[in-house]
């Protein structure tokens, strides 16, 4: 019966071994601080607020912990504020403290960028600072993909080229929509 | 899947078996000597050895190159100086090796070179063809490290432009601007986002930074930063001459160095529920509990942990900041002894040797022991300590050891469950066993009260030993536990199959070891290989697992050798980032897409 038993959790033990191996590959994406100081900027300083509510703010949906020691409390008309540096905490100060490092894509992150792209485009002084530099004699969807993606990416660069082909043969697609499009895509948060 | 099952039963039919005289070539090594004693004293029974070059002994875990200590064949062998157990050969396969002998196979170990850190199955992964370009990968360590995007008109990516550095060599200037050799204080903006990536990269790795966890203790947030203890391995990422083993040697702490433009008036930590009305630090005394009557104690003027923008780090100065008092307990706390009053004049950030091991930190952290209670080698011990030694410096988690090893420390006669069953004996002798090493400590206030203005905070007290040591390290709780000489059990059994069960005497003696066990580098390149590349490798599952796994382990296990060998932080970021993984823009989809295969082209053959 002993003898059983022991033949019996040495099968568990290498069963589990086998079929449930702790190796995860998983996309390097972005922190929140990367995320967040690439859409600044974009879309420039006075969209601040957005970016921080939406990105900064969020350290469990993009990773990167904050350090609740780079912030001092200080006084002001309203009340107290905290300040400090971009690696501050927002709330929760152990919560926050422990996030973690690297996360991985989620409908929430996907979800949380779409939500500030959209935000972002809406407000027109963002959208005005994203395509102050857009030169209208070249290739918008180029002008506007290296706004997110300023090294490489040729042959996703190609990908969309492709995709538009059409389109933009009978009409120039809005500079509003390709800002968008070119915010949500993954692959500028991915290093 | 089958392959594995196939391995599993070919094992078994192994042991079986058993050791057959068969006809035998010398292996072909680069030590005529050693092939001979391979050849003659090992071959009967190990007879894979004969097919076998060095780099077959090193990928197979079974030799470090340089470090015959650390190598599984040489430590293992009866009459070898290694401090491991020491079973080869059996007894009753006859005597054991002559000095010469031994000394032949210590010699061929010593001189075989770390190879290089190409692995070439790492290659069979890609498969696209769609590799980064040299300014990508600028690109990619700029914003793994900085935590920001690269702007489009950086001198290096110019550099890099006008053909005149490659991406790797970019990444690596990038990486001497947080240079902490010369100055303590980092200057460039860029230089200062490197360290404070890093610095959350290694304080992650901690398993305990709560300071808040004994009696209200949360004016011990004022005067400690949890981070400091990260900042061992920020500082000798960032000091050439700070070799990582240094990490476990002497007494200096570290601190980071912090600037702010705001004045520091309030708390950091919000104690109270509402933040309409925080509290100011003038308010309160860390020290002094009371000035007058009977009670007198000297005023301790702390200066508050620094708060604001990491700028740099350094040693802690010696002497700076010294508590005058300590208690171990409040008055009138009747399960206690009466209250005891220290004057000690102790430096509050110096180490108690063993560096990481012993700083101060650290022990507070992860001690969870009552306020004024010493361990009693019984139930009464700083398990947690010695759990996160292994957790936080190797990546293991316990058992570290196997279950038979255990039966010998197994006694059914002790009050204590956790001493009669094997199982539970399994893992209390590795964490009972080395906590014995901090025995003499407790966790004593610096005041008497932590009511009205004084703010409590708790510190690491030395007990001195009074008495000789007569108590067993794993018994069944003894007061004079505490007051004897500390010395500890160690019992270990390294992922190479290397058991060590021996006793220490200190924690520069624990550092040591640590230092150099292959567990610890292999869990250093396993956690940048997870910040560079996204890949989180299981380190215990080499051999029963997938194609891409093991290649994976093959070559973390070359950058633990490497890392162990030149003991640079950079150098190990430097083989990730010159490697495929890091390249080839598709490389982990085609590995994803590998996981879901069978790999059967990854034979024996191929590893």
């Amino acid at each position: 019966m002993r003898a059983l038993r022991t033949v019996f959790t040495l099968m568990m033990l290498f069963f589990n071994h086998v079929l449930w191996s702790q190796t995860q590959v998983q996309t390097r994406y972005g922190d929140r601080l990367f995320v967040g100081e690439l859409l600044l900027r974009v879309f420039g300083p006075d969209c601040k607020t957005i970016v921080e509510k939406e990105v900064f703010n969020k350290p469990h949906i993009f990773g990167g912990p904050c350090d609740p020691y780079s912030q001092r409390l200080v006084k002001v008309k309203e009340g107290y504020k905290t300040v400090g540096p971009r690696e501050k905490c927002s709330e929760s100060f152990f919560s926050q403290y422990r996030a973690d490092l690297i996360v991985e894509n989620s409908p929430l992150r996907s979800g949380a960028i779409a939500k500030v792209c959209q935000s972002l485009s809406q407000k027109k002084a963002c959208l005005n600072h994203a395509l102050k530099g857009i030169d209208k004699e070249k290739d918008s969807i180029e002008e506007i993909f290296r706004l997110f993606y300023p090294i490489g990416h040729e042959r996703l660069l190609g990908e969309f080229k492709m995709a538009f082909e059409d389109v933009s043969r009978k009409k120039s697609i809005d500079h509003k929509f390709l800002l968008k499009l070119f915010c949500q895509s993954e692959e500028w948060q991915i290093l | 899947m089958r392959r594995t099952l196939a391995a599993f039963l070919t094992l078994i039919l192994l042991g079986l078996v058993g050791c057959q005289e068969l006809p035998q070539k010398t292996p072909s090594i680069s030590s005529v000597d050693a092939a001979k004693v391979l050849k003659n004293r090992c071959l009967d029974c190990h007879r894979d050895y004969q097919n076998f070059k060095d780099e077959d002994f090193i990928k197979r875990g079974l030799v470090v190159p340089g470090k015959p200590q650390s190598s599984f064949l040489y430590a293992s062998l009866r009459n070898s100086d290694s401090g491991a157990e020491q079973t080869m050969p059996p007894k009753e396969a006859g005597d054991p090796l002559s000095p010469e002998e031994v000394l032949a196979l210590k010699k061929w170990i010593e001189k075989i070179k770390v190879p290089e850190v190409k692995v070439v199955e790492l290659e069979t992964f890609s498969k696209g063809g769609d590799l980064l370009s040299e300014a990508e990968i600028f690109s990619r360590c700029y914003g793994q490290w900085l935590r920001s995007p690269l702007p489009r008109h950086h001198t290096l990516l110019k550099k890099i432009e006008e053909g005149k550095l490659s991406g790797v060599q970019a990444c690596k200037v990038l990486l001497n601007k947080a240079s902490l050799e010369k100055e303590a204080i980092v200057n460039s903006d860029e230089g200062r986002k490197l360290i404070q990536t890093f610095q959350s990269l290694h304080r992650s790795w901690f398993s305990e930074l709560n300071l808040y966890n004994t009696d209200e203790q949360w004016g011990n947030f004022e005067i400690y930063d949890p981070g400091n203890l990260a900042a061992y391995f920020t500082y000798s990422l960032f000091h050439s001459k700070k070799d990582l083993a240094s990490i476990f040697r002497g007494k200096t702490s570290y601190e980071l160095i912090r600037k702010s433009d705001a004045r520091r008036e309030y708390f950091i930590f919000p104690y109270q529920e509402t933040s309409a009305k925080p509290l100011k630090l003038k308010n309160f005394s860390f020290g002094s509990g009371e000035e007058k009557g009977e009670d007198v104690y000297p005023p301790w003027k702390i200066r508050p942990i620094p708060t604001g923008e990491i700028v740099g780090i350094r040693p802690a100065p010696k002497k700076r900041d010294i508590l005058p008092t300590m208690v171990d307990t409040r008055k009138g706390q009747k399960e206690f002894h009466g209250q005891r009053v220290y004057h000690l004049n102790q430096d509050i950030r110096l180490g108690r040797g063993g560096g990481i091991l012993g700083d101060p930190l650290f022990l507070l952290l992860n001690m969870k022991m009552e306020i004024g209670k010493a361990s009693d080698g019984g139930k009464r011990i700083p398990r947690k300590w010695a759990t996160s030694i292994f957790k936080d410096f190797m990546c293991r988690d316990l058992p570290v050891v196997p279950i038979p090893r255990a039966k010998k420390y197994i006694r059914k006669d002790s009050p204590l469950s956790f001493r009669q069953k094997a199982s539970c004996v399994q893992c209390h002798m590795s964490m009972d066993g080395i906590a014995g090493l901090i025995r003499n400590f407790e966790v004593n206030y610096s005041v008497d009260s932590g009511l009205g203005r004084y703010i409590q905070t708790s510190h690491i007290r030395a007990r001195k030993s009074t008495k000789t040591s007569a108590t067993p390290i794993l018994g069944d709780g003894d007061e004079k536990y505490s007051l004897e000489p500390a010395r500890g059990l160690l019992a270990f059994q390294s992922r190479s199959g290397l058991y060590y069960e021996r006793e220490v005497a200190s924690l520069e003696e624990l550092g040591d070891f640590i230092a150099e066990s292959s567990d610890f580098y292999q869990c250093m390149s396993k956690r940048y290989l997870y910040f560079l590349t996204g890949i989180n490798l299981d380190l215990d599952g080499k051999d029963l697992s997938s194609g891409h796994e093991r290649v994976l382990w093959q070559f973390n296990q070359k950058l633990a050798l490497r890392l162990q060998d030149h003991q640079s932080l950079r150098q190990l970021i430097e083989d990730i980032i010159s490697s495929p993984l890091y390249r080839d823009r598709h490389y982990l989809q085609n590995m994803k897409n590998e996981k879901q295969r069978e790999p059967a082209q990854y034979d024996e053959a191929s590893y």
